[in-house]
């Protein structure tokens, strides 16, 4: 049977698309069968500290990094320490469990020896402890990465929170490189991405809510978003979408990504994702929302639009001349990594008298000994450079210097001269290439680079006929598009006036004072006056 | 478990039809595929008259030759060392003729680059206003291709060498667009045609040596050889190079006119390029009596000095003014009386001035324009301003004592 589709969501209020039967079970709703339910995790704990270890051990059963540490708390009771290896910062553990629990340092104070609660959360240096007493939540929590101490004659587990393990540093992030701004990236832990977005908006409207995804991951997911800008209606859509998730694991943004967007069989990507916090604080401030995934360095990011797919970071760094200039370069690219295969097919096969006479002669005489129609040499060229892009990704960097050669000498001009392509095509090839990195959004580009080819087969077959034609199916398509609710061609369709301001141009931050209307449309100021900088003394100079 | 109503049922039923939809669409593809290389780019057209056959000659690109830098694949059949080869066909009409060199040629004729057409001499005494229709009739003609008369047959100039451009046809255009203001492309010459009171005039190329015999690399070439003038569709006669200079002066098309005087005492020239020309006629008309005065303006710069006498003198500058404004005067006063009664063709467009300017008078003349036209008095009221008169004001290789003052 057919893969089924995503479960459809109630829209926001704003949205075009009408709300669907309700009668749909979602996708998710089925239940794995087959799998025993340990029949512990539904039971509390025990008083017992023995009943307690032949349960954690029943839990954790073939589990060969879990670590058993028994201990003596007082001298009539024991204790035991259980935790995974690795997942926990063991000097903790030691400086503040074992060391004073061993050395009799709680065992001298007359009011807690000998009673039945000696563990009291204030009297332990830890800065996280909990108390809890299912072995649902406390295996959840050993799993977390937490310690969990049992005591004898206690029907409760004490839950010290000792992450640690080893985890990437927060480092330059690697596909988003800047000349000018910030250079740190989010990293895997989910933690010190929330704290690298808390140290640039240090406000307390900005909030992080918090959910597990996951049946077998438990991944913490995290949507944050600053609450006074964004429209609350969206925040309870994401939400809603979020808990409707029910898949095994979430290893990364895209498993998300992928459940809750509003068209899943749209080529066009509708959340955009980076690795970069200053990216997310700009949207957020914009009145978007963020989804962190834990486990991986990327943000999620929504509701889109096509035109924030063309911009950078470094747009909004760089004075706006410079901006300006550059994101007319982008479009005037994005134009032709889309295009130029297909013009150039069509200009060769049907519309001969379309080029200057000297243009013309000259691609005929570079085309004169090729055996291949144009549409075969060139779907033959792109089609090789989508794949030496592909090898070169992940390849090791010392071979990938070995593709590159080969590229460009094998496919580049071993090929010219050995009279299989022409001279012309590759130019093309190359030039498309270059548009298509040009695109600051690797989701986009990647869309782009697939739009083409059914461009240069609407151009091989009808000419630049089938190019207005294959033209027109994508402009309705994408302005049919939505990212919750939001119109993908917002600014342009529907059209807004003051949302010109930043879509192909880049006006200066103090000419920017609204934000983009499409998020709000009421509270939709930056700045409540004029906005510092303006030029406002009469020699400005 | 899954929900499998009809709407799954539907969705199947619409992905299959609109497969099928797509599938029809690729029968019905690239019925008119043309590669660049199954097609020959016409670059220039010749048509002579023979008996009553048209010979319609083209000159057709060799893009094998032209030596694409890294093609070492060979050029694909083509066999000498021209860039071009010429096919010459005869048939019962122009586009006969055509139809006929496609029967000869394995690649599909394109003539959307066409862009100079030649008529031999002959073929355009007799009239080449019926012959135009295929070139506005089929859109690959391009009525901004330029038209060339050519002395002797249109077939022998382009057999040119002309070793300069890649085709000879292109070098004809470019000799067109140096020797006028606007080339008379097929548009303007047919508007000219059909308009009332004005007459075409059409460059007139031929085949020359590029030098005596003498020259061991000898190459055949083509040069611009006077002016055709026309009657209606007809060429009427051909106004040969020197006076042709003064006409296109009067016709406002002149784009570099070497004036040469002689100084008033001793040899050589003195050559002034008029540079800028602004003609403005005015009609005189007083019942069948017209009078028309060509008022020129012209702006030009000193070229040039042989002579002994110092031009950068205020007085003898104007001395020089006058004498190149005497020099139009006389020469294309003489050129106008040779279109006016050898040839009956009004190339200045002096009926043209009336129907601007008189439209009520023309009403009354149009009937026997033919017969006032040779009639009509001309006159003509140059005034030259040299602007510049070079680099060194005195001349050159004089010595100071001998250089004229006056």
């Amino acid at each position: 049977m057919k893969k089924g589709r995503f479960p459809k969501l109630p829209r926001l209020p704003w949205s075009r698309r009408a709300v669907p039967a309700p009668d749909r079970k979602p996708r998710n709703a089925r239940v794995p069968k087959g799998l025993p339910e340990p029949s512990w995790l539904e039971q509390p704990l025990r008083t017992s500290l023995d009943d307690n270890l032949t349960a954690l051990r029943d839990i954790f059963k073939d589990c060969s990094d879990v670590v058993y540490r028994e201990l003596m708390i007082s001298p009539e009771r024991k204790g035991l320490l259980a935790y995974f290896e690795g997942t926990v910062k063991s000097e903790d553990l030691q400086d503040h469990i074992l060391r004073p629990f061993i050395l009799g340092m709680m065992l001298k104070d007359p009011e807690v020896n000998g009673k039945l609660e000696p563990l009291d959360e204030t009297r332990i240096s830890m800065s996280q402890t909990k108390t809890m007493d299912q072995w649902k939540m406390v295996s959840a929590a050993i799993l977390d990465g937490n310690a969990a101490l049992f005591v004898e004659g206690t029907p409760r587990a004490y839950i010290f929170s000792a992450k640690g393990g080893v985890r990437r540093g927060v480092e330059e992030p690697q596909t988003e490189a800047v000349i000018r701004g910030p250079r740190e990236g989010f990293t895997e832990t989910l933690r010190v991405n929330t704290a690298l977005l808390r140290f640039k908006l240090k406000t307390s409207m900005l909030k992080m809510q918090s959910m597990t995804i996951g049946k077998e991951t438990q991944t913490s997911v995290v949507i944050t978003y600053v609450e006074g800008i964004i429209d609350p209606k969206l925040v309870e859509d994401v939400k809603k979408r979020l808990s409707d998730i029910k898949i095994d694991g979430v290893l990364e943004t895209g498993y998300i990504e992928e459940l809750i967007e509003d068209h899943p069989f749209s080529p066009f990507p509708q959340m955009q994702y980076t690795e970069r916090p200053d990216t997310v604080t700009a949207q957020l401030l914009e009145g978007r929302f963020a989804i962190f995934v834990d486990g991986t360095p990327f943000a999620l990011i929504g509701p889109v639009t096509m035109w924030q797919m063309m911009q950078a970071s470094e747009d909004y760094y760089e004075r706006f001349f410079i901006s300006n200039m550059v994101r007319g370069i982008r479009f005037l690219f994005l134009v032709m990594a889309l295009f130029l295969p297909a013009l150039y097919v069509a200009v060769t096969t049907y519309h001969h008298d379309m080029l200057p006479t000297t243009l013309i002669l000259s691609i005929a005489a570079a085309r004169e000994s090729i055996p291949f129609p144009a549409l075969v040499e060139a779907l033959m060229m792109e089609i090789s450079f989508e794949a030496l892009r592909e090898a070169g990704i992940r390849l090791p960097k010392t071979v990938g210097q070995a593709v590159s050669i080969l590229g460009a000498l094998v496919i580049g001009q071993a090929a010219v001269q050995a009279g299989i392509v022409s001279a012309p095509i590759v130019i093309v090839v190359s030039l498309t290439g270059i548009a298509s990195f040009t695109i600051p959004r690797f989701n986009f580009a990647i869309t782009v680079r697939l739009l083409r080819f059914p461009i240069m087969l609407m151009a091989g077959m009808f000419g630049l006929f089938g190019i207005i034609i294959a033209t027109t199916l994508v402009a309705t398509h994408l302005t049919k598009l939505t990212s919750f609710g939001v119109p993908y061609m917002s600014g342009y369709s529907p059209y807004n006036h003051t949302d010109q301001k930043d879509i192909i141009v880049r006006a200066p931050w103090w000419k920017m004072i609204k934000r983009p209307s499409w998020i709000r449309k009421d509270n939709n100021k930056r700045e409540k006056e004029k906005m510092n900088g303006t030029p406002t003394t009469e020699e400005g100079w | 478990m899954k929900p499998q109503g009809s709407d799954t049922g539907k969705i199947r039923k619409t992905a299959v039809l609109s497969c099928l939809l797509l599938c029809s669409v690729l029968l019905g593809g690239c019925w008119d595929r043309r590669e660049v290389n199954d097609v020959a780019f016409v670059m220039g057209t010749g048509m002579d008259k023979e008996g009553d056959q048209y010979r319609v000659t083209m000159q057709i690109a060799l893009p094998g030759q032209l030596g694409a830098s890294g093609n070492t694949g060979g050029g694909g059949g083509t066999s000498g060392t021209k860039s071009y080869y010429l096919e010459s066909k005869t048939g019962p009409s122009f586009r006969g003729a055509s139809a006929e060199e496609q029967r000869g040629v394995s690649r599909t004729l394109n003539f959307s680059h066409r862009r100079v057409l030649l008529f031999g001499e002959a073929l355009a005494r007799e009239g080449i206003g019926n012959m135009m229709d295929v070139l506005a009739r089929v859109p690959q003609n391009r009525l901004s291709s330029l038209v060339v008369i050519t002395k002797g047959s249109a077939l022998e100039v382009l057999q040119a060498d002309a070793p300069i451009e890649q085709y000879p046809a292109e070098m004809v255009r470019e000799l067109n667009y140096s020797y006028m203001e606007n080339p008379r492309s097929i548009k303007l010459l047919l508007n000219t045609i059909l308009l009332d009171g004005i007459d075409p005039a059409v460059p007139v190329m031929s085949l020359v040596k590029n030098g005596p015999a003498s020259l061991k690399d000898k190459k055949t070439n083509i040069k611009v050889d006077g002016l055709a003038v026309f009657r209606k569709d007809r060429v009427t006669g051909i106004i040969d190079n020197h006076l042709s200079r003064f006409l296109l002066l009067g016709m406002n098309q002149a784009k570099n006119t070497e004036i040469f005087v002689l100084p008033p005492k001793g040899k050589g020239y003195i050559s002034v390029d008029l540079i800028e020309n602004k003609v403005n006629i005015e009609p005189n008309i007083r019942g069948d009596e017209i009078r028309m005065t060509i008022h020129i303006n012209c702006n030009g710069n000193a070229k040039e000095n042989e002579t002994t006498f110092d031009i950068s003198k205020e007085a003898n500058l104007k001395w020089l003014e006058q004498q190149v404004a005497e020099q139009i005067k006389k020469e294309l006063g003489e050129a106008v009386r040779v279109i006016q009664q050898k040839y009956h063709s009004d190339v200045l467009g002096l009926g043209r001035v009336i129907i601007t300017s008189r439209p009520d008078e023309w009403k009354r003349i149009k009937p026997q324009w033919d017969h006032l036209y040779p009639k009509a008095e001309v006159t003509i009221d140059p005034v030259v301003h040299i602007e510049n008169i070079g680099a060194i004001t005195k001349p050159f290789g004089v010595k100071k004592e001998n250089i004229q003052n006056e």
